[in-house]
């Protein structure tokens, strides 16, 4: 007996959960401007490792990390080993000026890069702020989650970080043990 | 979604409250937040007097501006599952947070939400030892944060003492805990619950199964409980009359996840919630 189904497919095609990054693939191409307004190109970071941290100033989650210095802390970490951080703003309600006083008020030692349209965002399947992605020196997508384990703020400093374990993995030449969590944060603030 | 406007029923009737504080933590920022809190959380308990050796229901009403919510204990793609503490004297002890079943909310860029916005009553069941002496009074500390979202998030807390007096059962506050605090989600006796389960074939990564309800449910959702290590997503809802198939998605971060336990909701034509606790097995486990 044929029964019409009332099919309710969650819209996948315009989603988030339909991101292209995988681990072990290619990580998504994009060029992006930042807060100073000067073009960046993922493809022209080859060589490097990247690090990518989806960022909100506004999200409750992102202040902590802030004032914690958390980012900050592993680009000096770093430092000198061909590693690059970025911060990407995927808020629709928050342009390259907002982002330019936010990472002057931040004290940010790394660039924010302007997406307020949400496209490199819903490339990447980014959902949440923070939301870590790490690239290696070959362009592929080697880690992608949480920044640490520390979703309440709890544990502060004595957090396992992800990123710092994935980057050494990368500049050890091992191989990354955990490439994916489940990330924390705020909803990422797309336009549609 | 919408509630109609109407009166909160009378709160907290005769307990001695400290001062609570309600805490909304927004800081300084170029854009403008709301000058007032969204979410006001109020304690509450359903009774005024608990017996020896008797339970009391006791915890925190959040009532929230329109278009904002606070989150389940699986709060979905983002967000923070709201908590709530109780501190308790030696032998008094609480039970687990029992939560009304959620609503799925949907942001831009397909970012699923599970919550509760316009209000909602958190408790956990305090158990009051046989020896407690009728005319004393136990002392409750309550603590619960949430994280408040609309198109911006904020942190938000409510802090409170309560000092129930033990004697005689008083209940009050019924109506609240019926309208906010509930429907809660129940679990099916084998062989007598709203619907069996069936095999259905599923791909890698993914879990399927069909649901046979005894009588066709109305509007069905699925909202999947967290794990530790693993990851749900409900990637398809069919319905046919009285037949749901249900298609999840498991990302493992970790060991591969025996049954996962998932809320399935179903909504009568009246808007009457019924909610029920199902473990989805393994594919090689379902009969």
């Amino acid at each position: 007996m044929k029964v019409p189904a009332r099919f309710a497919a969650l819209a996948l095609a315009l989603a988030v959960s339909a991101g292209a990054a995988e681990i072990g693939q290619p990580a998504p191409d994009f060029t992006l401007v930042d807060h100073e307004g000067k073009t960046v190109k993922l493809a022209e970071l080859k060589g490097k490792i990247v690090v990518l941290e989806w960022t909100n100033p506004q999200c409750p989650f992102v202040k902590r990390h802030v004032a914690a210095a958390t980012v900050n802390k592993l680009v000096d970490r770093y430092a000198g080993k061909n590693v690059v951080f970025f911060a990407v703003n995927s808020s629709h309600m928050q342009d390259r000026a907002f982002s330019a006083e936010a990472k002057s008020a931040a004290n940010l030692t790394y660039p924010i890069l302007v997406d307020q349209e949400g496209l490199v965002g819903k490339l990447y399947g980014a959902r949440t702020t923070p939301h870590m992605f790490v690239i290696d020196t070959e362009g592929k997508l080697a880690y992608d989650g949480a920044i640490d384990d520390d979703q309440e703020g709890k544990t502060g400093a004595a957090a396992r970080n992800y990123v710092a374990e994935a980057v050494d993995s990368l500049l050890a030449g091992v191989p990354v043990r955990q490439g994916k969590t489940k990330p924390y944060g705020c909803s990422v603030k797309y336009k549609t | 979604m919408g509630r109609p406007p109407s009166p909160l029923p009378p709160l907290v009737v005769a307990l001695a409250l400290a001062a609570g504080s309600a805490r909304a933590a927004g800081g300084a920022t170029p854009a403008p937040e709301p000058t007032a809190p969204p979410a006001r959380g109020a304690m509450v308990a359903d009774v005024a007097r608990v017996e020896p050796g008797g339970t009391a229901r006791i915890g925190v009403l959040i009532r929230m501006d329109p278009g904002w919510h606070v989150y389940w204990v699986n709060p979905g793609d983002a967000g923070l599952p709201t908590r709530l503490e109780l501190t308790l004297p030696a032998g008094a002890t609480a039970g687990a947070l029992a939560w009304p079943l959620p609503h799925r909310y949907e942001e831009p860029g397909g970012i699923v939400a599970f919550g509760y916005s316009d209000a909602v009553l958190l408790a956990r069941p305090v158990a009051v030892p046989p020896d407690a002496r009728p005319g004393s009074r136990i002392e409750v500390g309550i603590e619960a944060r949430w994280l408040v979202c609309r198109e911006r998030c904020l942190e938000g807390g409510y802090q409170g003492r309560a000092y129930l007096p033990v004697g005689p059962r008083r209940e009050v506050n019924r109506e609240a805990f019926a309208r906010f605090g509930g429907p809660l989600p129940g679990t099916p006796v084998p062989g007598a619950g709203p619907f069996t389960v069936e095999a259905a074939p599923a791909g890698s990564g993914e879990r399927a199964v069909t649901l046979a309800w005894r009588e066709p449910p109305g509007a069905v959702e699925v909202f999947p409980y967290p794990g530790d290590e693993y990851e749900v997503r409900v990637e398809a809802l069919e319905q046919a009359g009285a037949r749901t198939t249900l298609r999840l998605a498991i990302e493992s971060y970790g060991a591969t996840p025996g049954e996962v336990p998932v809320l399935v909701v179903s909504q009568d034509p009246q808007g009457r919630r019924q909610g029920f606790v199902l473990g989805i097995p393994p594919p090689d486990r379902v009969r």
